[in-house]
């Protein structure tokens, strides 16, 4: 998604100098996004930022560009003071979420004794320097808030919210009911259906979530009392609810690319502190804040070798934490990963069992087996799978008598769900002995695991005696590196930070893939086979050439054939091409008109490309077309198009040693490829290949004249009298070509006659008769003048 | 009856396509193709693009009547993850093929062109061998003075994600109208394959590593001909084909 960048709106957020517009611009070009523009608009210079879908949880947000010029220019950002707000006696408000998945996290806010105005100077600016319209200052805030946070608001007119019986607020999160209306804010009348998500009181509809606002609660000029609103809502709802109301904005799109809950305080806070500024007379209420599942970061970590192996470079430990430090990354050094995870383990005996626990919000209050180990690893800053069953597949194996410390027992209890295969490590990976349990060896013949069966959830024992090991599937050790690793934690707005590979990516942007030095492969043992129909094709495409065929490309979308298309992209262009026929037909009808300009007797083309006959099939065909452009009887024309054909398919059938089953139309002939493969050799070496250098010329736009002249000629070379007509006929002249030449004797003297074809046009206009007439009389002048007789 | 001698003439993205495949060919790579009609899966699923998200913004889809979860391959990509799973790594395969995107067509946008994807999967592949195949390829097709640079990008099937310039042919380096002053044309897509789209092949992703690239053709033709509308690449005009 592209957004307008302020670069004074990025320089608010740095007390020391950042680095100029075209610094920055560069900065951002080598270690962050592209840079599409950047427009000056009086002392300030708005950057036209492509952000990518991986990086549209954070970055659609003036804060997080002023984040990445911080770390790559080494310049701090100002420390933000957190301001006191006290907290009045307000308007109740309360909040239900009835889908914690659709909606994560919803905080609301009552603000009374507001007085709604014309923004200040500075916002207004603000906005309007990225193109922004300014409605009033409660509007301003919350659009401003989205576009420096990237977290979207929303604000209610109090006064037209319902009251409960007790006088309250009750605001719900909910889905529409079949049917249920609301006018947008800008008077669009939608239905809605019980897919969209909806804000609403106990009488109405008051937003679509994430979407739009509704023009019933919005703030204008008689508010005095608003909610503010700072949600987060889900990507995927988000979006499908976009594009069935046929409504995109600037919020919907930020939803859609999944933020993190996390934004919504940072944004309600703020938004509260801009609205004291303005109106310092408001009366504030408490935050209602319905928060589904705790603010957990996840934690990724990588190996200096792993680093290294990706980016082909030869980072130090010390370059790395330069790195991770200027990105201002939490982060600890794991020695030795697998001694963690065996210290760590029996620290968390009795911790409860809970089925399907989640790595990331149980843990490590709750545990379920796979969770446990998959947690110990994490903590680790290793990454394993979160099941049993693709552990298994995961690990190395190992016999139960060699058995280390970290090493995973697995068993076939026989009790939970047993799984036969993989299901996303490597998934389908048969596993014949079932496995529906794990747990951790410690040495000296323990182990520690999470169970149900467990007196307390997650349980020390011996491995000989534990009931749940009593038929163990097998033993696997993690690989990793004997190496310490970096474990991050990862900032909760990073959405995109979750593999190593991913933290590879960011500590290699931000020491500049421009700084790799590229390196050769060592030779690959691989012996690259020939490709049947790539090379074919160009067999064919070489004979072709070589008898006169030039090529052509042509729509693999036609308005007839077998194969649809679900979306066309034109009411004429709704089906794939049953044959290259149409195409050909067309091409051939085009250079018909343009056969003179060509200089060509006969049109001779071809092409080469997958045509659908039927539902689902697809074959690799090649047509070839003639026309017989020079004039001459119907009949005599037929016979050379035959001729040229039955030529054509000779010199196919030679070179390829088989014989070719093709239908022939009157004008093309069309056989099929890939059937005609099966019938051919695997080929040895490859079709040489030589490419040509061309300086290629427009063609113009407009229409071409012809003339013919034809004159008697003694004592002077066809080259000179081709010199007089071109010279005559300047630029205008592209295309002379003979046409007829013979010799007569006329009493005794020898005179030649030449014939010629002439072909005019401009490349910026439509030559008219006059104009070229008055060529034709130079020509005819000049020729004249040197002794020839014009006809 | 005259009969003319004269040669007929390759089409420009058949020559530039041979130009390209025949570097590659000549580094060891081996030519592979797949369907145009593709899956779901093998065009996005499997190269870890998922449904319902702005990554696939990216790529406006043609979809198939009355064949559910079937569209029209909106990159050689999709070749890769069949390739994958019925080879075994170490491999370099290079595809040149047509594709297809739901876009309003003008002189630089078209519903069909071509590109050619490259994937090299082994051990210990990396980065720096992806910069230095493409160095090396540049230099075959535009000269010893071609340089290459990379740049952070993105691209759902591959991590670390980088965008690929060359230096520009025209003035190499200097800058002109046709790299906009900047000395750099931007020419590809490439990156370290992403591990889920190794295990969607079948290939265990921390034994081997994989670098892939890919290339717009019919945008290496216009710029390297002057050819300033792609509409006219699929016209069938010998106008235009008859000058090559």
């Amino acid at each position: 998604m592209n957004i307008p960048i302020s670069y004074q709106w990025l320089k608010s957020h740095f007390d020391k100098e950042i680095p100029s517009p075209e610094e920055v611009s560069t900065l951002f070009m080598k270690h962050l996004c592209e840079v599409e523009g950047a427009e000056q608009k009086g002392d300030d210079t708005i950057f036209d930022l492509k952000i990518m879908p991986d990086r549209g949880h954070d970055l659609l947000a003036h804060r997080g560009i002023a984040h990445e010029v911080s770390v790559l220019a080494g310049v701090p950002m100002k420390e933000k003071a957190q301001k006191e707000i006290s907290i009045a006696q307000v308007t109740p408000l309360r909040v239900a979420v009835e889908n914690a998945k659709l909606c994560p996290r919803y905080m609301g806010r009552v603000i009374e004794g507001v007085r709604v105005t014309e923004s200040p100077a500075w916002l207004r600016e603000r906005l309007e320097s990225v193109g922004q319209r300014s409605i009033n200052n409660i509007v301003d805030i919350t659009n401003y808030v989205m576009l420096e946070l990237g977290q979207p608001m929303h604000a209610f007119d109090m006064g037209k919210l319902a009251r409960t019986e007790d006088g309250a607020i009750s605001l719900v999160v909910r889905p529409a009911e079949v049917g249920e209306q609301m006018m947008t804010l800008d008077n669009k009348d939608l239905s809605l259906i019980s897919d969209t998500l909806v804000i609403a009181d106990t009488k109405r509809v008051l937003a679509i979530a994430g979407v739009k606002g509704g023009k019933g609660a919005g703030v204008n000029e008689g508010t005095t009392a608003i909610v503010f609103e700072a949600a987060n809502f889900d990507a995927v709802s988000t979006r499908k609810t976009s594009a069935r109301v046929g409504i995109r904005t600037d919020s919907s799109r930020r939803f859609e690319h999944d933020i993190s809950p996390a934004l919504a305080g940072e944004a309600m806070s703020l938004a509260t502190e801009l609205l004291i500024e303005m109106c310092p007379d408001a009366k504030v209420g408490e935050v209602v804040d319905v928060l589904a599942r705790p603010l957990k970061n996840y934690k990724v970590g990588i190996a200096l070798s792993e680093l290294n192996g990706i980016l082909g470079t030869t980072l130090s430990d010390k370059e790395v934490k330069d790195i991770l430090a200027r990105l201002g990354f939490v982060y600890e050094v794991v020695d030795d990963p697998r001694t963690q995870v065996v210290v760590m383990a029996p620290t968390l005996v009795d911790k409860p069992y809970k089925f399907g626990a989640s790595v990331l919000y149980d843990a490590p209050e709750a545990f379920d087996c796979a969770s446990f180990t998959a947690y110990l690893w994490k903590e680790a800053g290793v990454a394993i799978p979160r099941m049993s069953v693709d552990q298994l597949v995961f690990g190395d194996e190992v016999i139960l008598e060699s058995a280390q410390p970290g090493d995973l027992i697995f068993s076939n209890s026989g009790t939970d769900n047993i799984y036969y295969e993989s299901k996303e490590w490597m998934k389908g990976t048969k596993v014949p002995e079932g496995v529906d349990h794990v747990g951790l060896y410690l040495g000296d013949g323990k182990l520690i695991h999470a169970s149900r069966y467990n007196k307390n959830g997650v349980a020390l024992e011996s491995v000989a005696e534990s009931a749940r090991f009593r038929n163990i599937v097998g033993v696997r050790r993690i690989a990793i590196p004997a190496e310490p690793r970096y474990v991050v934690t990862v900032p909760l707005e990073r959405l995109d930070l979750r593999i190593k590979e991913d933290l590879a990516e960011e500590i290699g942007r931000v020491y500049g893939f421009d700084k790799i030095i590229s390196a050769p492969l060592s030779d690959i043992t691989f012996d690259a086979r020939i490709l049947k129909s790539y090379h074919y094709a160009n067999v064919i495409r070489d004979t072709l050439v070589a008898q006169g065929f030039s090529e052509v490309f042509t729509y693999s979308f036609q308005n007839e054939g077998e194969f649809a298309v679900a979306n066309p992209i034109a009411e004429d262009k709704g089906f794939l091409r049953p044959s290259l026929h149409q195409g050909l037909m067309k091409a051939l009808e085009l250079s018909r008109y343009n056969a003179p300009l060509l200089g060509l007797d006969e049109i001779k083309i071809f092409e080469i490309g997958k045509v659908y006959p039927g539902v689902m099939k697809e074959e690799l065909s090649c047509g070839v077309g003639a026309y017989v452009a020079k004039s001459m009887k119907q009949s005599k024309r037929e016979e050379r198009t035959k001729e040229i054909f039955n030529e054509v398919r000779q010199a196919i059938e030679d070179v390829l040693g088989v014989k070719i089953n093709d239908t022939q139309t009157s004008d093309a002939i069309h056989f099929n490829l890939g059937a005609l493969l099966e019938k051919l050799p695997e080929p040895k070496s490859p079709a040489p290949f030589k490419a040509v250098s061309v300086r290629y010329e427009k063609s113009s736009a407009y229409p071409f004249m012809l003339r013919d002249i034809a004159m008697w000629a003694q004592d002077i070379t066809q080259d000179e009298i081709l010199a007089i007509i071109r010279t005559e006929g300047t630029d205008l002249l592209v295309r002379d070509r003979l046409f007829d030449v013979f010799t007569k004797e006329f009493d005794g003297v020898s005179k030649t006659s030449y014939a010629f074809n002439l072909v005019f046009q401009s490349p910026d206009r439509t030559l008219s008769d006059v104009e070229i007439n008055e060529v034709m009389a130079r020509i005819t002048e000049k020729l004249s003048a040197r002794g020839l007789e014009v006809r | 009856m005259e009969k003319t001698e004269e040669k007929g003439h390759l089409h420009p993205l058949t020559q530039v396509m041979r130009e390209i495949v025949d570097s590659f060919t000549a580094m060891g790579f081996e030519v592979t193709d797949g369907p145009e009609v593709e899956s779901e899966h093998y065009n996005f699923d499997a190269l870890n693009v998922p449904k319902d998200h702005p990554a696939r913004d990216m790529q406006d889809t043609f979809w198939v009547k009355d064949v559910p979860q079937t569209v029209l391959r909106t990159h050689t990509s999709a070749v890769q993850v069949h390739y994958m799973e019925s080879n075994q790594p170490p491999f370099k395969i290079i595809v040149p093929g047509k594709v297809y995107r739901y876009e309003a067509t003008d002189a630089t946008h078209e519903t069909q062109f071509h590109q050619i994807e490259g994937l090299v999967v082994g051990e210990g592949v990396n980065l720096a061998h992806l910069e230095r195949i493409l160095d090396e390829f540049f230099k075959r097709l535009y000269g010893a003075d071609a340089k290459v640079r990379m740049r952070p990008s993105y691209f759902p099937f591959v991590e670390p994600g980088v965008e690929i310039d060359v230096s520009c042919v025209k003035c190499t380096g200097a800058g002109c109208n046709v790299c906009k002053q900047t000395g750099w044309i931007e020419v590809m897509g490439a990156g370290v394959v992403h591990p889920n789209v190794l295990q969607a092949g079948g290939i265990d992703p921390r034994k081997y590593r994989g670098i892939a690239f890919g290339v717009g053709v019919d945008r290496l033709v216009m710029q390297k001909y002057g050819i300033d509308d792609v509409r006219l690449l699929y016209a069938g005009d010998l106008r235009l084909v008859n000058q090559f």
